[in-house]
């Protein structure tokens, strides 16, 4: 019987004592937790038996200790004996399988930057982000090789011999197992070897967890068998594993080896938020911060503090970090309950550091610009290692961010393949890509709180949002508040600014937020953990004829402007939700609604106001057009095509579309600017110089 | 001593007085004590002094919220413990450790009395003998750190109140027997 040293005066025999674990572990309500599961296993046809570490260490507490010094050794002991009591329990289900005893939980995590050289040939629990995965392939567990030599003729064996598998590298067999020599010719059959999943991932640290400064570090884990494809890029996942290590692929000393992970076993944390550890002692506090009357203006007037008004802005960042309460129809539609907020405005007007505020007191806050640090970018993609020349999928900042905020910088300067992606990580909260052999749907599920600057350099009043900035209308429209921040001197406002400014180079303490940024962060967390506001039927009513009568409002304008969409209708409820929430009240009432409410009207005021009418057009953002505009370019196209009708040489001449516009009270620089629209788009050409006519 | 014994009964007095939240289960009115109100009316949640969620779940009349600290918790403080082999590396407790401990085994000790069950007799077996190996490990730390005072400030952080207790009387006893042995310089 193999057995193993702990130390000098102690010998354990590690499948003999995890067999007595599997077969007599009782738990509390004395059941026999591991027979029941081993049982589990053989039903649902699998093939690893999961441990709790915590139960092995109660069993036998040297063993339990042993399996953390040597773990492979125990491991597969632990495998063997389990392979014996599945023999015993359905010896038809043993047939050619490979058994794992899988361990969960181990009482400590290392954090992945003090994996040290100590840790080698240890079994570890690692926490963090999956960023990268490979797609899975198939490793060599038992070689099958035909050996030829002139004397003995050709003969299939089995490589390595029993009781051991193929490492890292699958090395020719010295000699031959049946006939004993080690001349002629050894030929690997791919296709009649023993084979297993296997799979690459890169386990990186947390955002939260880097030390300011710093990069994150990652580590490469390898997945076997039934652990591949349990994770997606974006999961935060516990990997309990072996650390192993392998040549540098960099370098060519061979001394340098670089550390890697082989896993024992991979969990998905379902738990939302939970890397912000909130105490009893902080329950406490924020339960007495939420009984304070004017806990929303403290949470407002905490945002940023050093920035001087912006009241409404931070207001909206507030309310998108708390957030609304997404929902699942039954029909399994996800409605997001994520707040997007876009700030536009004038250069020097303190948007970057609203937002990387907003990321510092987010929970899984990432501030990030809109060109992206990684070849992932925002989304996703699907990039080339250099050194191995392997494919991976890599997570982006709107992925990485998961259940958290994303507060995107320059977004209006983000790649072209972010610009496609973004749409649906913004309104289906996924990200999809289908590259190179890889397909996948990742979670987004983030709040986008972003910043843009104008296009022209300044914000130019007298064109529409769509206008000013380098964005398209679709990532636009998919924003549930959208803010311009116009850099215009006033006297009295830029005194006040001036003071504001001198105070806080001159005293800093004097800008102390009302709650401290730490526990402001748990306070948040806590509220998107446990806080579902449910509408009262008031504050349903106050939105609804709101709603109701700002589409009222559109039939009776002359131009037909709509004011508002089921879009903005549901932006509101969010936005209601999430004021509820900053209260930790678990009602939206009447005063949420109201908030929400008003905030909508200052963004459709600033925003959404077709700027030639005067009036509110939520076109302006859905479709870059207002609707008095949209009605002008239909009536050209039709001076155009009249006209064409009209006319021998088949064609619009300019002099004329000019001058009938003109008559029915339409600006001959909008029909230029129709005109060379409609030659971008395809819907008209110029058949000979000056003389327009339709694409048919 | 008399003063250890002293400091370590108002640490266990304070850990009686601190309060936790119970779910109220069955209609009992309102009561005061101290001055403070506390209506107990059925599926309410409040927030009462330890030694009084004792009494009302004796009764029947509420019952904690908290989960309180058990041998998972005791398993996992012994592994941290046991991996410790320097006052460096020795991890903080989680808070009232000893307190809890002592009356997660009172009361699994209690269970035992009334309804015999060989698993819960093991399970206090191991939540003794960890609780000892715990505190042995603990305090050879201590005593290993008691004669350096970078050590000192090394592992203060990390004590419970209670180790903090014996640790400081260490300390104080220490130094009184230096002065006491020093030879004395005379100034020229």
């Amino acid at each position: 019987m193999e057995t193993l040293r702990l130390d000098v005066e102690e010998v354990i025999d590690a499948r003999e004592r995890f067999y007595e674990f599997i077969r007599s572990f009782r738990d509390r309500n004395g059941n026999y937790k591991y027979r029941e599961r081993l049982r589990q296993m053989i039903t649902m046809g699998q093939r690893s038996l999961l441990i709790d570490y915590n139960d092995l260490y109660l069993f036998d507490t040297k063993l339990a200790r042993l399996l953390v010094e040597k773990p492979d050794e125990v491991l597969r002991q632990a495998s063997e004996a389990l392979k014996d009591l599945v023999q015993a329990e359905s010896p038809e289900y043993v047939e050619g399988k490979r058994f794992y005893v899988r361990i969960r939980a181990l009482p400590k995590i290392t954090p992945l930057r003090s994996l040290r050289g100590e840790h080698i040939g240890k079994l570890v629990m690692l926490e963090g982000i999956l960023v990268r995965t490979t797609p899975v392939k198939e490793k060599i567990v038992k070689a099958m090789y035909m050996h030829c030599s002139r004397e003995q003729g050709c003969h299939e064996f089995i490589w390595p011999p029993e009781g051991e598998i193929v490492g890292d590298m699958l090395e020719k067999p010295p000699v031959c197992p049946i006939c004993g020599s080690s001349s002629g010719a050894f030929r690997l059959l791919p296709e009649k070897s023993e084979l297993i999943d296997w799979q690459k991932i890169v386990l990186q640290e947390r955002p939260e967890e880097v030390p300011p400064g710093q990069l994150p570090r990652s580590i490469e884990v390898v997945l076997h068998d039934d652990l591949v494809d349990v994770a997606r890029p974006g999961d935060r996942v516990t990997i309990v594993g072996i650390v192993r290590v392998q040549p540098d692929s960099l370098s060519k000393k061979k001394a340098i080896y670089d550390m890697f992970v082989d896993a024992i076993h991979v969990e998905v944390s379902q738990k939302i938020l939970e890397e912000v550890v909130i105490t009893r002692e902080d329950e406490e506090r924020i339960k007495a911060l939420a009984r304070d009357p004017w806990v929303r203006k403290k949470i407002i007037a905490s945002i940023a503090p050093a920035i001087y008004g912006l009241w409404d802005i931070k207001e909206a960042i507030a309310l998108a970090l708390f957030g609304g309460v997404p929902k699942i129809t039954p029909d399994g539609v996800r409605i997001r309950g994520d707040i997007h907020v876009l700030i536009v405005g004038d250069p020097g007007t303190a948007k970057s550091q609203l937002l990387q505020y907003a990321a510092r007191i987010a929970p899984r806050g990432i501030y990030t610009t809109g060109k992206g640090a990684t070849a992932a970018g925002l989304t996703a993609a699907v990039i080339r290692d250099k050194t191995t020349g392997e494919y991976y999928l890599e997570a982006g900042a709107l992925v990485l961010a998961d259940g958290g905020v994303a507060a995107i910088d320059e977004i209006d300067k983000m790649r072209d393949e972010d610009r496609v992606a973004i749409h649906e990580a913004m309104e289906q909260q996924t990200v999809s890509i289908a590259k190179a052999g890889i397909i996948a749907k990742l979670n987004a599920r983030t709040t986008v709180i972003a910043a843009g600057n104008p296009k022209f350099g300044r914000y130019l009043t007298n064109r529409t949002l769509a206008d000013n900035i380098n964005l398209p209308v679709t990532i636009l429209s998919r924003f549930d508040l959208i803010f311009i921040l116009k850099d215009e001197p006033k006297p009295e406002e830029d005194r006040r600014l001036a003071q504001h400014v001198l105070e806080v180079h001159r005293e800093s303490e004097k800008v102390k937020p009302e709650i401290e940024p730490e526990l402001l962060k748990k306070y948040i967390s806590y509220a998107r953990r446990y806080i579902r506001p449910r509408l009262t039927p008031e504050a349903a009513k106050l939105i609804e004829d709101f709603y109701v009568e700002m589409r009222r409002m559109s039939t009776e304008s002359s131009e037909g402007a709509i004011t508002i969409t089921a879009r903005q209708l549901e932006a509101l409820i969010r936005l209601a939700e999430a004021h509820a929430k900053m209260a930790l009240k678990n009602e939206v009432t009447v005063e949420d609604a109201e908030a929400a409410i008003r905030l909508m009207k200052t963004f459709l005021e600033s925003a959404g106001l077709d700027i030639e009418s005067g009036r509110i057009d939520i076109d302006v953002i859905m479709t870059g057009k207002p609707r008095s505009k949209q009605e002008k370019l239909t009536r050209i196209m039709e001076i155009i095509e009249s006209l064409e009708n009209e006319s021998p040489e088949g064609c619009a001449r300019l002099k004329e579309i000019l001058r009938r516009a003109a008559a029915e009270g339409i600006e001959s620089r909008i029909v230029e600017e129709a005109l060379r629209g409609f030659r971008r788009d395809g819907l008209v050409y110029e058949k000979s110089v000056g003389c327009y006519a339709v694409v048919r | 001593m008399d003063k250890i014994a002293l400091q370590l009964k108002k640490l266990a007095i304070e850990y009686r007085l601190r309060p936790i939240r119970v779910m109220v289960v069955k209609d009992y009115g309102t009561i005061t004590i101290d001055g403070v109100e506390y209506t107990l009316s059925k599926g309410a949640e409040i927030e009462v002094p330890r030694w009084l969620a004792d009494v009302l779940e004796e009764m029947g009349v509420a019952n904690p919220i908290e989960r309180g600290l058990d041998i998972e918790d005791i398993t996992r403080v012994h592994f941290s413990t046991l991996n410790a082999r320097t006052p460096a590396e020795l991890e903080p407790l989680p808070r009232d450790f000893y307190l809890e401990a002592l009356r997660y085994i009172e009361r699994l000790s209690a269970r035992i009395k009334k309804e015999f069950n060989a698993s819960l007799l093991e399970e206090q077996q191991k939540a003794v003998r960890y609780l000892l190996e715990i505190i042995d490990r603990r305090l050879t730390l201590i005593l290993q750190s008691i004669r350096s005072p970078t050590s000192i400030a090394e592992i203060s952080s990390k004590l419970s109140p209670e180790e903090l207790v014996l640790l400081n009387s260490l300390k104080e006893s220490l130094e009184m027997w230096q002065k006491f042995l020093s030879p004395r310089l005379v100034s020229p």
